[in-house]
């Protein structure tokens, strides 16, 4: 549903949304019915998806909630009585859809944000989408994912233009996206290390970079887990607002866990993503480097990373320890190659490398 | 139920469902099935892939036409000499001896049609006569085996004392070229037809590993093919794709041009209905149920129609021939395989 939606009209992708199985199972929307009104999909809607807390009412919230009664989901008996029986389902499994029950939907008038009449869903979502609360909210949400994790004056700004772009493009994800892209802000140094990565960022970034996982293989279900170590278990968020991000993805037990997993994958040398670093420097300069040019390369190799002098300076002392780094005749597994393994598990444990 | 287009010669009847969700040790009932061949004498054996976290049922079962259950064998999963990691395909040669590829632990097991283990081979590489991945397996007219060496990018053909013969492909979408292949069939003259998976495409070679055609190309309509995953040819030169992506089973002339498409139209079996007569309470609420549903436009694609559609192909990973030309398409996600007979 994401992946058709995601990039097209945020209008859109809350219909969907609203009609997905997994979400009405989880809000409860199948508890929704005339005449015995569960608020909390409607209550979501507004806080979490659309216009944020403080830009509504009360009255709003049950008006939402009155509006999606009879949004259910189809088959919902024989799948309910499965799934609490854990039946061995004969077949496996049928899986939830969408299903809307005419007779189990509140025809009464309901006022929502102002407009009055028969409202159901879809009108719930096209009200809350011509309100300016409703792109500012997703907008800094977006900022926030992709650029910064605090808003400053200039990151504001971006917000407007976002906020613009929804609305000349007729509530187009897309045409936000672009705008927060192509905007100076987010391509200066302000916005450089200025969020925190996800673990599932963090993990995807060194995998990817290693080689780990070309195909898939029986081990990919312990990458998983790791994220689940560092806080991001994923279909498992700790609540219905989901994981919260930025430097509270950071503990003394998450940073560890960071760092080893990050460490362990860039500084193993039989990886094919590592063994493509080793021998590209192997290349450069004859291959052998001096600390300072092995320190460079790898933090070119491996982002690039921009680091601190003075972290640029503490990679270098420990290189230096054992002189320059002779690749000239490396073997798989040698002495030089080691170096550069330890090398770059130590730029994973930078501070640099943990943000984005 | 019969299946015919004007335009195709070959005409497919539907017989009959057979299996049902078995997670167990043992017992009847198939677990993420992945392969399925009928021996000389009509069993039916099953090749339970399952995963390794419900471990001891990944394993073989064994089964007849008339849905009685025989029986099982190997020890689930890990590194013995019958246990498996991700058993992927299955054989049988001129001796009745079943020859099972396991892509986790790159190697191959035979074990006898009673189900006695005798031995097993295989070495990881990229070397002549190494492997990655084995996936496909299938024999010639003269007991050569010819398997998919799947992240290698090739096919190796191995001879019936396990020699190692030639070799063909590497990493590429030209011909010849393959990306992750998977399913391989021989036909009578000893040609081998390859699921080329990531290409969308089956390749034709010679016995000797020259290309020779190629057919399907990246797509869901008709002889367009998405991630093809098994192969297999009939007597008459025909050839059925189980095309996996699409959640379907497409048959092709001998000349490559599409002639039939099956979807699916799965019946209880008899294992299945007996479940359900010692499960009153869900029979009816099954009869109330529309396991047959009108989706939503956004809903309207291939995976979506067969995950809430009973009847469907549901991942349609394996498609096998009998001696009587009886087709049988192996539903991974259904834990169950459909019969058709060509008439």
């Amino acid at each position: 549903m994401f992946r058709k939606n995601g990039l097209g009209a945020f209008d859109d992708l809350l219909v969907e949304l609203s009609k997905d199985p997994a979400m009405i199972f989880w809000l409860d929307n199948n508890d929704n019915h005339k005449g015995a009104v569960n608020e909390n999909f409607g209550r979501e809607l507004l806080e979490l998806f659309s216009m944020g807390i403080g830009n509504y009412s009360e009255d709003d919230v049950k008006s939402a909630a009155r509006a999606f009664t009879g949004w259910t989901m189809g088959n919902a008996e024989y799948m309910t009585m499965r799934a609490n029986k854990d039946s061995i389902w004969p077949y496996g499994r049928i899986a939830w859809h969408f299903g809307y029950r005419p007779e189990d939907h509140d025809n009464g008038e309901k006022t929502f944000l102002g407009e009055t009449g028969n409202l159901n869903g879809e009108d719930i979502v096209r009200i809350l989408c011509k309100n300016e609360a409703t792109p500012r909210f997703v907008c800094t949400r977006l900022f926030q994912f992709f650029a910064a994790d605090e808003v400053d004056d200039e990151g504001s700004k971006v917000i407007d233009e976002m906020t613009r772009a929804y609305f000349e493009s007729d509530y187009e994800i897309r045409a936000m996206l672009r705008t927060l892209f192509n905007s100076d802000y987010f391509k200066s140094d302000t916005a450089r290390f200025a969020r925190v990565k996800g673990p599932i960022e963090l993990i995807t970034g060194a995998v990817r970079m290693a080689g780990s996982y070309q195909t898939p293989n029986l081990g990919i279900g312990d990458v998983v887990n790791q994220a689940f170590y560092m806080g991001q278990g994923l279909l498992n968020p700790p609540t219905v607002e989901g994981w919260h991000e930025g430097e509270e993805w950071i503990d003394s037990g998450a940073l560890v866990e960071r760092v080893n997993f990050v460490a362990s994958e860039l500084g193993d040398v039989d990886k094919p993503g590592i063994r493509a670093i080793i021998d590209r420097l192997a290349t450069d300069l004859g291959g052998r480097l001096s600390p300072s040019e092995v320190v460079d390369r790898c933090l070119d190799l491996i982002g690039p990373v921009v680091v601190s002098d003075n972290t640029r300076s503490a990679l270098t002392e420990h290189v230096s320890k054992r002189g320059d780094v002779d690749l000239t005749s490396h073997e798989r597994g040698d002495e030089p190659e080691q170096r550069v393994g330890e090398l770059l598990s130590l730029i994973a444990a930078t501070r640099e490398f943990q943000l984005a | 139920m019969s299946l015919r287009t004007a335009t195709t010669p070959i005409t497919l009847e539907y017989i009959k469902t057979i299996g049902m969700t078995n997670n167990g040790s043992n017992g009847r009932g198939f677990a993420s099935p992945y392969a399925l061949q009928v021996s000389k004498d009509g069993r039916i054996f099953v090749l339970n892939r399952c995963d390794h976290v419900r471990k001891d049922a990944i394993r073989v079962g064994i089964c007849n036409l008339d849905e009685e259950y025989l029986g099982e064998f190997g020890q689930g999963f890990g590194t013995g000499d019958e246990n498996f990691g991700l058993p992927t395909d299955m054989a049988f040669d001129s001796q009745d001896r079943l020859h099972i590829t396991d892509e986790h632990l790159h190697r191959i097991t035979v074990y006898d049609s009673s189900g006695t283990y005798l031995h097993k081979w295989g070495e990881f590489g990229s070397g002549d006569g190494q492997l990655n991945g084995p996936s496909g397996i299938a024999f010639d007219t003269n007991d050569n085996a010819y398997i998919v060496d799947q992240h290698n990018n090739r096919v190796q053909k191995f001879a019936a004392t396990g020699d190692y013969l030639a070799k063909w492909g590497e990493a590429g979408d030209g011909p010849g070229q393959f990306n992750l292949p998977w399913g391989i069939a021989v036909d009578a003259d000893d040609n081998a037809y390859v699921a080329d998976w990531r290409n969308d495409r089956v390749q034709k070679f010679s016995a000797d590993g020259e290309f020779l055609a190629t057919f399907g190309e990246a797509g869901s309509d008709d002889g367009q093919l998405k991630r093809p995953s098994d192969i297999v040819v009939d007597g008459e030169g025909f050839v059925y794709v189980s095309d996996w992506g699409n959640e379907r089973v497409q048959i092709f002339n001998p000349a490559g041009d599409f002639v039939l498409k099956l979807r699916g139209q799965a019946t209880l079996s008899k294992w299945s209905k007996e479940f359900f007569a010692s499960n009153p309470d869900e029979v009816r609420t099954r009869d109330l149920a529309n396991l047959l549903p009108d989706l939503p436009e956004h809903l309207r694609d291939p995976q979506n129609e067969s995950s809430q559609t009973e009847s469907y192909f549901w991942g349609p990973v394996a498609v096998s021939l009998d001696a009587h030309n009886r087709l049988y398409v192996t539903e991974h996600n259904r834990h169950r395989f459909q019969v058709y007979s060509k008439v």
